[in-house]
């Protein structure tokens, strides 16, 4: 509990204006300093600030980023008392137009209910409803400070973005799914004859090849499968401003790559490769969908100095023959290594440089040296170049274009590379 | 001793100094309420010297500057960016209508117990004494901690 600072200056004021009107004998200066010196022998006889129970309620705790939240806020106090509110609401949510914080009167028995909408800007998983309150007696000459925890839980997963067309494998996987395999065996794309041996079904002999050659041909086909796709999230270091930064970005270019694999029945896996590695072994359906969105919530910069290679990875989260897409800012030396040591493993691996350039140009510290930059920038291009001799297909995404462009670029250096 | 001319001066000095310091507490969320306290409380001394006014003054000038102290540390307690509440808005009004009546009200008993002319010198001692331990119980009320329940 402290006291407000209008209990000092009043009675600091009727003391003074006692002692003026014993000083200079004049009775209408104690008239003018016994209201304040009332105020205080009332006010302090009254009860003390009560303490004030809160509970929150949230309308949805599953929702995407952009959406708003209504957040309900329970007040109630064993005494009346007015009460100050603060909101404290985490980086990524912010509230909805309304201002966070209230001024409350609170009657005993009576709780209060406060809806405030939040919007929920950025990707996480956010504890809600930690509130600074203050409360004071009736006079408001004491008041009571208190800070009550958060309790309810919200989960913001990342935006999607609408893709046209995917990155596309380079291998399949035996499982049946939806993309044309490039081996041959039943399916329904024609993909060449052979002639006959014993076994094959009638159905399949092609009888226009089998006329001209006076033999039997068979038709084969592509079968249809599905592909295993790795989103490999370089989470080592990230360049960041107030708006975002690029972590952000490639959280929501895995959701949205992770969203449109599944869609079409491949496999999707995800490795967290930084300061903490994380995976999800490739899996699909609607439950590895949910798996990977609460897979990158957890997602984050940890600091670190050890040097990791891919070998702390388990096998099973690089499945053979997997398309393994890349997110990175290509900021640590670290993951720009692991890029190069999964190609050289034989990975089929695009990368995708979610460029952290533009947050350099507004840096807190400053504008930097234009020649710095500019080298800087020409160090990047020759990264490219050598990640593009190993037959890496790169793609730099500053983020003022649409993933759907990035893709479309990725996927236009591996046909001409092919 | 200041004659009427240069005491209204003073008088003049004083108002527009304590007009410009109200912008303090209020620009300043709060902070130096005192100096526009204590510059009106020397005005009205310096004008009732002068003998402009007549005793009973004291009585609107005090419920004035206690309502004046209110809501300036009402300005000083509401976050920059709050919504306030309508029954809040209706207590604190009811509550500075009330705290203006109890002033003016401890400011006529203060007065009217000023004027009294006791006959004994006992009777003064015990009414000094009572008056000292009312004074205390202000000191006591903030140091004692309240048991509750």
């Amino acid at each position: 509990m402290s006291r407000s600072p209008k209990l000092a200056l009043y009675a600091i004021f009727a003391a003074a204006a006692f002692i003026a009107a014993l000083a200079l004998g004049r009775p209408e200066l104690a008239g003018l300093g016994a209201p304040f010196a009332l105020v205080l022998a009332v006010g302090l006889s009254l009860p003390p600030p009560p303490r004030v129970e809160a509970s929150v309620q949230l309308d949805r705790e599953r929702v995407l980023e952009g959406d708003e939240i209504e957040l309900e806020l329970s007040l109630s106090a064993a005494e009346s008392c007015e009460a100050h509110v603060a909101l404290v609401l985490p980086r990524g949510i912010a509230p909805a137009g309304e201002p966070g914080s209230f001024v409350l009167g609170l009657t005993h028995g009576r709780p209060r209910t406060v809806a405030v909408r939040l919007a929920c800007e950025r990707w996480g998983a956010y504890r809600l409803g930690e509130l600074v309150v203050r409360s004071g007696d009736r006079a408001r000459l004491r008041l009571a400070d208190q800070r009550i925890g958060g309790t309810t839980v919200v989960r913001v997963y990342p935006g999607r973005e609408r893709l046209q067309s995917l990155v596309t494998p380079r291998e399949t996987q035996p499982f049946a799914g939806n993309r044309v395999s490039r081996a041959k065996a039943e399916g329904i794309e024609f993909a060449d004859v052979r002639p006959y041996v014993r076994g094959d079904r009638v159905r399949r002999l092609n009888w226009r090849a089998s006329s001209r050659g006076q033999t039997l041909y068979v038709n084969q086909q592509h079968p249809e499968r599905n592909a295993d796709v790795i989103l490999f999230l370089d989470s080592f270091a990230e360049a960041q401003r107030a708006g975002g930064g690029t972590l952000d970005q490639a959280v929501r270019a895995a959701a949205t790559l992770a969203d449109h694999y599944l869609a079409v029945q491949d496999r999707v896996g995800i490795v967290g490769f930084g300061g903490i590695v994380r995976w999800l072994t490739p899996a699909s359906g609607t439950l590895q969908s949910y798996r990977i969105a609460e897979a990158l919530l957890e997602t984050e910069v940890n600091f670190s100095y050890v040097w990791k290679r891919l070998d702390v990875l388990p096998a099973r989260s690089l499945t053979p023959q997997a398309l393994v897409i890349a997110l990175s800012p290509l900021l640590d030396e670290r993951g720009m290594y692991a890029l190069v040591d999964l190609r050289r493993r034989g990975f089929d691996l695009a990368v995708v440089d979610v460029s952290p350039v533009a947050f350099a140009g507004a840096s807190e510290g400053g504008t930097p040296d234009p020649k710095a930059l500019r080298l800087w920038r020409l160090w990047r291009e020759t990264l490219h170049l050598r990640y593009q001799e190993l037959g890496i297909a790169v793609a730099e995404w500053t983020g003022g274009e649409s993933l759907a462009e990035v893709v479309e670029e990725v996927e236009a250096f591996r046909r001409f590379a092919r | 001793m200041l004659d009427p001319g240069r005491l209204g001066l003073v008088i003049d000095g004083l108002g527009a100094a304590a007009l410009v310091s109200l912008l303090l507490p209020v620009l300043w969320r709060g902070r130096g309420a005192w100096l526009p306290l204590f510059l009106l409380g020397a005005e009205y001394v310096a004008v009732e010297s002068s003998g402009h006014v007549g005793g009973v003054s004291v009585v609107p000038c005090a419920a004035g500057l206690i309502a004046l102290c209110e809501l300036l540390f009402w300005l000083a307690e509401l976050p920059p960016a709050a919504s306030v509440d309508v029954t809040s808005i209706g207590r604190r009004l009811l509550l500075l209508a009330l705290t203006g009546v109890a002033a003016a009200a401890a400011a006529l008993v203060a007065l009217f117990a000023t004027s009294v002319q006791l006959s004994s010198a006992l009777v003064a001692l015990v009414l000094g004494a009572l008056a000292a331990a009312a004074l205390l119980t202000i000191p006591l009320l903030l140091i004692r901690p309240r048991r509750r329940g």
